[in-house]
C-alpha cells in the first residue's frame, strides 16, 4: 500500500562529472510500499540517481533526503534500512561465502537467518566457494542475498539480474514477489531486462541524458499507448488512416498494425466500425512503451 | 594499418610506456657515455653492457607481447597469429644491430675482426634478448628479473663476467654467431607456433604495465590464491580463530556502530594479513632476516627499510570508495579509515623498530665478509630512524587519497618524493654509520603537519566527495 510522506525526495538534484551532465534538475518523490521501475539507456543517470539517494554521491545542487535525512548524512541507522544491490558487485572476494554472510549479517540485528538458508537453497549457492572465484552470476545472487538479508524497508537494485541465468532470474522475480508482500517495503529496481521487471513494478520512472522523462503510474503509462491490428473486411485499407495521435503505422495489404497515443479502447472501437474494420487490441509490453517513449 | 604497425603502436600509444622509454633512452645514453669514456683505456669491459640492456628491452618487449596476447579478443583477430613474432623481432633486431654498432668503435681491431666482433655482438645482445623475452613467456616472472637488477650488476662486475663476455666477443665471434643463429631460428620457430595464442589467450596475467593497476592486482592475486586454492585447499584463507576475534568484536559492538564499523573495517584489511602471519610466521621471519642480512651488509641503503613501508601503503585500500555495505555512513566511513591509517602506522612502526632491534642483536654476532679484497661489515640499522614511517605514511596516504583516481600518477608522486627524500638523508644523516640526533620538537611539528593534512583530506574526501569510483 502506497502510502504517507515520501521516504526519498529529491528536489532540484543535479549531479556533473566533468563535462557530463550526469541527473539534471531531478525533482522525485518516492513513496513508502511503491514498487519503482527505473528505465533509461547506459549513461541515461540511473545509477547516479540510486546512488544519490543512499548518500554515497553527494548532488552538485539541490537537495535529496532519504527518510527525512540529508542522503549524505545518513547514520547507520538510516543505511541499516536500505538494502543496496550495486551494478559493479563489488564483494570481499577474498572471504569464502559463508564467511562474507556471516561478516554482513553482523552489522544487521534484524538479520534473517530464516530467509538467508531458504535463498541458499533455493539458488544453490555454494558456502565453500571463495568470493573471488564465483562466476558472475554467483556473485550476482551473494549480492542479492546481502542486500535482501535483513528486511530492507528500502531496497535499491541496481541491474539485479543481469548476469543471471534464466532459472535463477526467474527464481529472482519469484523471490521479488514475496518480498512485495510487505506492503511497506519500497524497492526500486533498475534493470535493462524490461520483460522481467513489469511483472513486479507499479510505477515507472524513464531517464534520458540525466533528466526524468516520464513518471508515472505503470497502468497509466499502459492505457496511455494502445497497440491494436487493424483488417479492412472490404478490400485494402485506406491511405489515410483516421486515427488521431498515431505514433506508429505498419501497413501490410488490408491489414495495419497501429499504435496510439491517449484514445481509449471505445473510441478506436467505434472509429473502427466506421471503416468497416476489424480490430484486435493487444498490450504494449514495457519494452515496447519504453521504446514509444525514449523516441 | 597492418597488425604488425598496431601492435607497435604500443611503444608509443600506452602512456606509461613513455616512462620505460624514457629510462631505457637514458640508460642507452649512460651507457653510451659510459662506452666512450673508457675507450683509449683498458677498461674495455664496459662494452658488456648493451647485453643487459637487451635482455631487460628483452622482457619489456614481451610484456607488451603478452599483454596483447593475453586478450581473449586478440585470439580471433583475422591475421594475428604471426603478430607476436614479429612484434618481438621488430623490436630485438633493430636493436640488437644498433647496439652492436658500438663495437665498431673498439680499439685495436682490423677490419675483418671489427666486422666479425660486430656480428658476434649483434648475435649475443639478440641472445640476450630473447633470454629475457623467454623468462616472461616461460615463467612470467618479469618482477623478479627487474628486481635482481642491482644484483646482477654486482655480480658480473664482482666476477668479470663484464671482461668474459667481450673477451668471448672477440676472441670466439664464429662461436656466437653460431649461436645467435641457432638462438633466433629457434625463436622464431618457438613463436610461429599455432598454438601460441590458444595457450595464452584469457590468462591471468599481471604486466609490467599494471603495477599501478589496482583492479588487475586484485585480480591477479584472487587468480594466485585461486591457484594455491586448487593446490592447497584452505591453506589460503582466513583462519576460524582471526574470524571468530573479528566477528566477536563487530557483533559486540552493536549497540556502537562507529565501533562497529571500525573493527568491520580492520577485519576487512588485515583479517587475511593476520591468518597467514599465523600460518607462516616463521618464513616471514626468515624473509625478514635474510633481508636484514642484505641491507646490513650495504650500509649506504640499509636504513630504506624505514621509507619502505612509506611506499607500501599508497595502493592501501582505506575502505573509503567502496559501495558493499552502506550501513555505515560517511562519519564511519572517516573514523573507521583514519583507524586504519593509525593501526598501519602503528604496526609498520613496531616492525621497524623490531627490525631495527634486532639488527643491533646480530651486529656483534655476524662476520666481516671479504669479497675480492673488498670487506662488508654488518651494521645495525639507525633506530632512531624510528619516526620515519610515523611521517611518510600519511603523506603517502595523502597522495593517495588525492590522487585515488590516477594510481599511477600517485605512484610516481610517491616514488620520486620516496627517492628525493632518500638520496638526500642518505647523504645526510641516514647512513647507519652515521649516528646524528635528530630534534624531537621538530619531529613531532612535522609528525603534526603530515598527520593534520591526512585528516583534513581524509575528512573532506569522505564527507563531500563521491563514495564510489
Amino acid at each position: 500500500m502506497i502510502n504517507g510522506n515520501p521516504i526519498v525526495q529529491m528536489r532540484n538534484v543535479c549531479k556533473k562529472f566533468g563535462k557530463i551532465q550526469a541527473l539534471d534538475n531531478i525533482d522525485l518523490g518516492i513513496k513508502r510500499g511503491e514498487i519503482i521501475g527505473l528505465l533509461g539507456a547506459n549513461g541515461a543517470g540511473k545509477s547516479t540517481l540510486l546512488r544519490c539517494i543512499i548518500g554515497l554521491y553527494p548532488a552538485d545542487h539541490g537537495s535529496c533526503v532519504t527518510f527525512d535525512t540529508d542522503a549524505t548524512k545518513l547514520t547507520p541507522t538510516e543505511l541499516g534500512r536500505i538494502g543496496y544491490v550495486h551494478q559493479e558487485g563489488e564483494l570481499l572476494e577474498w572471504m569464502t561465502v559463508k564467511q562474507l554472510i556471516r561478516y554482513a549479517s553482523t552489522y544487521y540485528t534484524n538479520w534473517n537467518h530464516e530467509l538467508e538458508e531458504r535463498y541458499i537453497k533455493d539458488f544453490d549457492i555454494s558456502l565453500k566457494d571463495r568470493v573471488g572465484s564465483l562466476s558472475p552470476g554467483q556473485r550476482q545472487k551473494v549480492a542479492i542475498l546481502l542486500a535482501i538479508g535483513f528486511d530492507p524497508e528500502l531496497l535499491i537494485i541496481d541491474e539485479p539480474a543481469s548476469a543471471l541465468d534464466p532459472i535463477a532470474r526467474s527464481r529472482f522475480l519469484d523471490l521479488l514477489l514475496q518480498i512485495i508482500q510487505d506492503e511497506n517495503r519500497t524497492i526500486i529496481i533498475s534493470s535493462h531486462i524490461l520483460s522481467d521487471i513489469e511483472k513486479v513494478i507499479d510505477r515507472a520512472l524513464i531517464m534520458r541524458q540525466g533528466t526524468i522523462l516520464r513518471d508515472c503510474g505503470f497502468d497509466e503509462l499502459r492505457e496511455e499507448f494502445t497497440k491494436f491490428t487493424l483488417s479492412s473486411l472490404n478490400g485494402s485499407l485506406p491511405a489515410e488512416l483516421p486515427f488521431k495521435n498515431t505514433v506508429s503505422c505498419e501497413k501490410n495489404g488490408n491489414q495495419a498494425i497501429v499504435t496510439v497515443h491517449n484514445i481509449s479502447q471505445e473510441e478506436l472501437e467505434a472509429e473502427a466500425k466506421i471503416q468497416n474494420c476489424e480490430i484486435e487490441i493487444k498490450p504494449l509490453s514495457l519494452e515496447e512503451i519504453y521504446r514509444i517513449v525514449v523516441s | 594499418m597492418n597488425i604488425l604497425s598496431a601492435n607497435l603502436k604500443h611503444l608509443y600509444q600506452r602512456k606509461s610506456c613513455w616512462l620505460f622509454g624514457l629510462l631505457f633512452v637514458a640508460t642507452a645514453f649512460a651507457i653510451i657515455m659510459m662506452i666512450a669514456g673508457v675507450i683509449g683505456k683498458n677498461k674495455l669491459g664496459a662494452f658488456y653492457a648493451p647485453s643487459l640492456w637487451m635482455l631487460y628491452m628483452g622482457v619489456f618487449a614481451a610484456t607488451l607481447a603478452m599483454d596483447v596476447l593475453t586478450k581473449p579478443f586478440s585470439y580471433c583477430l583475422p591475421g594475428h597469429q604471426n603478430a607476436t613474432r614479429n612484434f618481438l623481432f621488430s623490436v630485438g633486431l633493430p636493436l640488437a644491430f644498433l647496439w652492436s654498432l658500438i663495437f665498431l668503435f673498439f680499439p685495436g681491431l682490423d677490419f675483418a675482426e671489427t666486422v666479425l666482433a660486430h656480428l658476434a655482438a649483434f648475435s649475443l645482445f639478440t641472445i640476450f634478448y630473447w633470454v629475457g623475452v623467454l623468462i616472461v613467456f616461460k615463467f612470467k616472472a618479469w618482477a623478479v628479473i627487474v628486481g635482481f637488477l642491482p644484483l646482477m650488476i654486482i655480480s658480473i662486475n664482482e666476477f668479470n663476467i663484464n671482461e668474459f663476455i667481450v673477451r668471448t666477443i672477440l676472441e670466439g665471434p664464429l662461436l656466437i654467431i653460431f649461436a645467435g643463429i641457432l638462438i633466433n631460428v629457434s625463436a622464431w620457430h618457438y613463436w610461429s607456433r599455432s598454438d601460441l595464442a590458444r595457450r595464452y589467450c584469457g590468462k591471468s596475467w599481471m604486466g609490467l604495465l599494471d603495477a599501478w593497476n589496482k583492479e588487475k592486482i586484485e585480480k591477479n592475486q584472487l587468480d594466485k590464491l585461486r591457484e594455491k586454492d586448487r593446490k592447497k585447499p584452505d591453506a589460503f584463507r582466513i583462519s576460524p580463530s582471526v574470524e571468530r576475534f573479528f566477528i566477536a568484536r563487530i557483533s559486540g559492538a552493536e549497540t556502537d556502530n562507529l565501533r562497529q564499523y571500525i573493527w568491520g573495517s580492520l577485519y576487512k584489511n588485515f583479517g587475511v594479513a593476520l591468518s597467514q602471519f599465523r600460518r607462516n610466521w616463521m618464513r616471514s621471519f626468515i624473509t625478514i632476516l635474510l633481508l636484514l642480512c642484505f641491507l646490513g651488509y650495504f650500509v649506504l641503503i640499509g636504513n630504506i627499510l624505514f621509507f619502505i613501508p612509506g611506499v607500501m601503503v599508497i595502493y592501501m585500500n582505506l575502505n573509503i570508495h567502496s559501495n558493499l555495505l552502506i550501513s555505515g555512513g560517511r562519519r564511519e566511513r572517516f573514523w573507521s579509515a583514519l583507524t586504519l591509517a593509525v593501526v598501519t602506522t602503528v604496526f609498520a612502526t613496531f616492525f621497524v623498530i623490531s627490525v631495527a632491534a634486532f639488527s643491533m642483536l646480530l651486529e656483534p654476532l655476524l662476520p666481516e665478509l671479504t669479497i675480492k679484497g673488498e670487506t662488508f661489515v654488518f651494521c645495525a640499522l639507525n633506530i632512531k630512524l624510528f619516526f620515519v614511517p610515523l611521517l611518510i605514511i600519511p603523506i603517502t596516504l595523502t597522495i593517495g587519497l588525492i590522487l585515488h583516481k590516477s594510481p599511477i600518477l600517485a605512484m610516481f608522486l610517491t616514488v620520486i618524493s620516496f627517492l628525493a627524500l632518500f638520496s638526500f638523508n642518505t647523504v645526510s644523516q641516514l647512513t647507519p654509520a652515521v649516528s646524528r640526533d635528530f630534534s624531537p620538537a621538530a619531529i613531532i611539528m612535522l609528525f603534526c603537519v603530515t598527520w593534520g593534512i591526512f585528516t583534513a583530506v581524509l575528512r573532506y574526501i569522505t564527507m563531500r566527495r563521491c563514495l564510489v569510483g
